[in-house]
């Protein structure tokens, strides 16, 4: 096992494999791009039916879902920075139990919206007794559709990171700086995701 | 922990403080955009969510990311993906704002039940064929419809009888 780990970091975005990783989040941008082109399509239409589901939105497990994507960020870009191999293990640990933190209340999100009856299909409702204006079932299947496919993105970069920070603690050589930085190029576009996510699901239609 | 030598260690400490300041940023334009969703502010509300959110993803790729540091592929890659998202919006939106909302003409305008509700899709049809709102007598719209009157689904009347 070589258990040599080079002590001085190096920029990610220098590594060989980092352009690989930059082509994939291209790809990744335009996968992504195309779900927020048929939002915007939807919302253009059905103005008032975006806002009155995006009302239904839990803005405050949202917002705080943001906020711990946006520490695990902080946390991966300390570790890629850090010189000491047990430090960077120890702030990719914090990355992935707070990745598991935005799953938990991202499931807590989910299991209100189940209750309330927002899953797009017959028994859809909008809580009020009221007729669902045009435009909000389709709100609520693009908020299950975008946010699965980010949560399954979210659990992929847990596995690579947790990977990492196992093999990091043990002096590895393949979760050297240069395979940290790239999986966290992957971490820092999940959140990127999010953060263009987070006004379209939680903020339309907020104010009195 | 073996201690890095002092240059490591410092050159660490810089990046730290730059990446908390930038983290705490981060965290108070979230408030920002938080507390502007609260504020009747019209257009601007749509104009001031996304714009914090497009401040926000600069600021983790700029610093997080290490954009600068890409090397040149790297970038095209990215400026490609940016310009073929662009051309999809942009085709997108050309299509949307030419083509205007008219249904087929055995639609009525709105959603249309959900399968599972028991209704067979046949009876969904014949149903809004019933309820299709009539075409006024100029051969105009009817009231609460765009596009084209409602084309009639029986079949036209003999020669004989006109």
């Amino acid at each position: 096992m070589n258990t040599a780990l080079p002590n001085a970091p190096t920029s990610g975005s220098q590594h060989p494999d980092s352009m690989g990783m930059w082509v994939f989040i291209a790809s990744e941008l335009l996968f992504f791009g195309a779900l927020g082109v048929a939002y915007a399509y939807g919302r253009v239409l059905w103005p008032d039916g975006f806002a009155a589901a995006s009302r239904h939105t839990d803005v405050v497990l949202g917002t705080l879902n943001t906020a711990l994507l946006l520490t695990s960020s902080l946390c991966v870009a300390l570790a890629a920075e850090a010189p000491w191999p047990r430090l960077a293990s120890r702030l990719l640990a914090c990355t992935v139990l707070l990745g598991l933190a935005f799953l938990v209340v991202k499931g807590i999100e989910y299991r209100h919206e189940w209750q309330e009856g927002l899953i797009p299909g017959p028994a859809f409702r909008l809580g009020d007794g009221e007729a669902a204006p045009q435009g909000a079932q389709l709100f609520f299947a693009f908020y299950f559709v975008a946010t699965g496919l980010h949560a399954l993105h979210v659990v992929g970069g847990m596995g690579w990171l947790g990977v990492l920070a196992w093999g990091r603690a043990r002096g590895h050589a393949r979760a050297g700086s240069g395979p940290l930085a790239v999986a966290g190029l992957y971490w820092h576009f999940v959140d990127v995701v999010w953060i263009l996510l987070y006004p379209s699901l939680y903020l339309v239609g907020r104010h009195p | 922990m073996t201690q890095p030598p002092d240059p490591a260690r410092r050159q660490f400490e810089r990046a730290a403080r730059r990446l908390l300041g930038v983290w705490l940023a981060l965290l108070l334009l979230l408030t920002a955009s938080l507390g502007s969703a609260y504020l009747r502010l019209g257009v601007f509300n749509t104009v001031a969510s996304y714009g914090i959110a497009l401040v926000k993803m600069a600021l983790v790729v700029l610093v997080f990311m290490r954009w600068r540091d890409a090397d040149a592929w790297s970038r095209a890659a990215g400026f490609a993906a940016a310009c073929a998202l662009a051309l999809l919006a942009g085709l997108t939106w050309f299509e949307a704002r030419t083509r205007g909302p008219a249904p087929v003409p055995w639609q009525v305008p709105g959603q249309l039940p959900a399968l599972g509700a028991g209704v067979h899709a046949s009876a969904i049809d014949a149903s809004a064929v019933a309820s299709a709102p009539e075409a006024r007598p100029d051969g105009a719209p009817p009231d609460g419809q765009f596009g084209p009157a409602p084309v009639s689904r029986r079949a036209p009347a003999p020669p004989g009888n006109s």
